[in-house]
């Protein structure tokens, strides 16, 4: 069990040394299945999760959204996960943007599946992600009401 | 690399709820969209407002057909949240996998009955669904209904098996395996099922991986990932025979033979399972699950489709503040409409097939676009006119599409 | 009139149209598989009409959702009459686990008329079977108002 700790939290310190070379000082955080779980600056996301997809995060599995009124942000939830990178944990990288203006850049240049699960937030969530060239609904009928986004907690 | 960006419809007036929009030169399709959204039930949001322990009864009523898995992976998460995952006994772990891969295969046969059927191979689709019985018996005896059979609990699985049910699996199993050998045989050898799926659709590996293609459509182009191998969640391993399918020509056919070749692990770890079943509860007792503390998990599974992942928030209350549900046909939307492009308007039902789509089959509208003139066809049309077309056009299209 | 009644009754073979609004596909797969051999529906004369416009009678699979419901009603408009809904499933006939989703009516009845309600989740298809026999059936003994009205 020692041994194991130990591993994932050498590989821990790989994935906030990463974050470190695009300047964020991030403490990650490993549960005991193997996920890790950490927290940076929205402006920060597009560059951490470029380096991570070259250090071999190459899988996307989806953007998870989290309306929090209560902080006054939305969560964004960015699910990573590694390709041929024995051990490694499943990233959840999670950002925190302003519930009245609730933008983000896109990562679709990175992630081409993300024009799928950024339209999902954005129609669900109402959160804008600047640059997606095809930004719309994807679940709801197109002539959902505008500001409609069902997600949103009242 | 091109962004697969949806497109616009094309014309305006068509205010009707469409699938799949594409635009033809000729015969040849140049350019595909897909739309969703007619399943769209709102079932996230419903979950916020029910208790923990509702939620995989829930979870199971999101896909009919592999109701299995998001019901168990469901239970992943769940058991996450509350912390109790590593107290689940063996013996249910075990039968969860028995199960899930009885799922599987029931899953694959089932796709391969309707992908012939949309190719006009009606007999498969007989067989296919006949040998499928076979398994549904099984997954009625181990779960108590035939289809949503609701295996397992938070905790572990609902029943248990006696040795009946291990004989009558290893003998299905058997039958199982042979015929599955026998479709692989037909679809490698026969010229006419070659014509429909060989060479057709092709996804090539660079693609697959920028596309965030997952499952067999996946694993038909090369792409060596499988979340039973990644995560051996539920125990899931080697050693009971789980091997990742995988062929390198990520055409239709490769689709068909990775899945009819998962058949065949399926069936492996299914035997090794119940061979070697440990003894002991099917379930922990624990006290009534209310109230988890504060926090989230993030659990994923191998589905017949492809990967599935769910993600839990918890606020402490005795229902979930936000629950997340990423099934494996929204990640390989893209791909499928990358597939149907270069094709013919023929190959459009086999193409889109090839992704296993878990969506309503039955009232899918297909809108082409030649550059003159929109027209929209009824999925079940298309067939018709792909099957006639291909009638017409085998004896040229033998040499291009056969070696 | 008569006439066309009798010939009604005595049609040897009735073309059901399938619908799916939004549903699991668990009650798709089983109206399916009521095709098959093993249940075989063709030899009580039940066929798959390839078209609203052949069909007698609609079988509505699923909760609606609200994209689908538009699109139920003009599948509606477009069979011909005489004509019957059967509702297939515990989600056409309430809404069953998803009643009061957002992007869910509710159960068909709530968009077009049903004539008869198959309960289950999903139902078996004998199950399935069976009521649309026993639609027939009154059909048949002139049990069902409008036929005779017609």
């Amino acid at each position: 069990m020692g041994g194991e700790q130990t591993q994932s939290q050498s590989q821990a310190s790989s994935i906030a040394e990463w974050l470190k070379e695009v300047g964020v000082e991030a403490e990650i955080r490993v549960d005991k299945y193997n996920v890790a779980w950490t927290e940076i600056p929205p402006e920060k996301v597009k560059e951490a999760i470029k380096l991570l997809k070259e250090k071999g995060y190459r899988h996307l599995i989806t953007i998870s959204g989290v309306d929090l009124p209560d902080e006054g942000v939305m969560e964004l939830i960015y699910h990573l996960a590694p390709v041929k990178m024995d051990g490694y944990p499943r990233l959840s990288l999670k950002t925190k943007i302003p519930r009245d203006k609730p933008e983000i850049d896109t990562i679709t240049d990175i992630f081409t599946i993300a024009i799928v699960y950024e339209r999902e937030v954005y129609d669900l969530l109402g959160v804008k992600f600047i640059g997606h060239k095809g930004l719309s609904r994807i679940l709801l009928p197109k002539d959902t009401p505008e500001g409609y986004h069902p997600l949103r907690k009242k | 690399m091109g962004l697969y960006i949806p497109i616009g419809p094309y014309h305006p007036a068509l205010k009707e709820p469409i699938t799949i929009r594409i635009k033809v030169e000729g015969e040849k399709i140049v350019d595909a969209d897909i739309e969703l959204g007619y399943n769209h039930r709102g079932i996230e949001k419903l979950l916020e407002s029910k208790l923990w322990i509702s939620v995989p009864f829930i979870a199971e009523h999101v896909c009919g057909i592999c109701s299995g898995v998001h019901q168990l992976t469901s239970i992943m998460g769940i058991e996450r949240i509350f912390d109790i995952e590593d107290k689940i006994p063996e013996r249910a772990k075990m039968l969860r996998i028995v199960g899930l891969e009885l799922e599987r295969i029931h899953s694959h046969l089932l796709w391969l009955g309707v992908a012939a059927h949309e190719a006009g191979f009606d007999t498969i689709f007989m067989y296919s669904w006949r040998d499928r019985e076979k398994v549904l018996d099984l997954l009625e005896i181990q779960g108590g209904r035939r289809v949503v059979y609701s295996i397992g609990k938070v905790g572990g699985v609902r029943r248990d098996v006696d040795d009946k049910f291990i004989r009558k699996a290893k003998e299905t199993m058997g039958y199982i395996r042979k015929q599955t050998k026998e479709y692989m045989r037909i679809f490698e050898e026969d010229p006419i099922v070659q014509a429909r799926f060989r060479n057709v659709s092709i996804l090539p590996y660079n693609v697959a991986i920028d596309l965030g293609a997952v499952g067999p459509t996946a694993r038909a182009s090369g792409v060596d990932y499988d979340i039973r191998a990644e995560d051996k969640y539920f125990g899931y391993s080697e050693e009971i025979g789980m091997r990742v399918a995988v062929r390198k020509e990520g055409d239709a056919l490769a689709k068909v033979l990775v899945r009819l070749d998962e058949i065949l692990v399926s069936a492996d770890i299914i035997e090794n399972v119940l061979e070697n079943l440990p003894s002991g509860p099917i379930e922990i007792k624990v006290p009534p699950l209310k109230t988890p503390s504060p926090g989230e998990a993030f659990a994923r599974s191998e589905a017949p489709r492809g990967e599935l992942a769910y993600y839990y928030r918890s606020d402490g209350k005795r229902t979930p503040y936000r629950v997340k549900i990423r099934t494996p046909t929204l990640a390989n939307i893209l791909s499928a409409g990358y597939m149907v492009k270069g094709g013919y308007i023929a190959d459009v039902p086999v193409a889109f097939a090839s992704i296993d789509p878990c969506i309503a089959c039955m009232e899918r509208y297909v809108i082409i676009n030649d550059g003159k003139k929109v027209r929209k066809i009824r999925w079940s049309r298309l067939i018709h006119y792909a099957n006639k077309w291909f009638k017409e056009n085998l004896h040229w299209l033998k040499e291009e599409r056969v070696y | 009139m008569l006439k066309k009644v009798k010939r009604w009754a005595f049609k040897r073979s009735l073309w059901v149209f399938h619908v799916n609004t939004g549903g699991c596909n668990g009650c798709d797969i089983e109206i399916v598989d009521a095709l098959t051999p093993k249940y075989d529906l063709e030899r009580f004369g039940i066929k798959l009409a390839p078209s609203p416009r052949h069909a007698d009678v609609l079988l509505v699979v699923g909760p609606v959702t609200r994209k689908h419901a538009e699109l139920l009603k003009r599948i509606y408009e477009q069979t011909p009459d005489p004509k019957f809904v059967v509702a297939v499933g515990t989600c056409a006939t309430s809404g069953s686990t998803f009643e009061g989703a957002y992007n869910v009516i509710g159960g068909v009845d709530k968009v077009i008329p049903v004539d008869a309600y198959v309960v289950g989740c999903p139902p078996r298809p004998e199950a399935i079977i069976d009521a649309i026999v026993a639609l027939v059936n009154k059909i048949g003994k002139g049990e069902v108002e409008k036929i005779e009205k017609a």
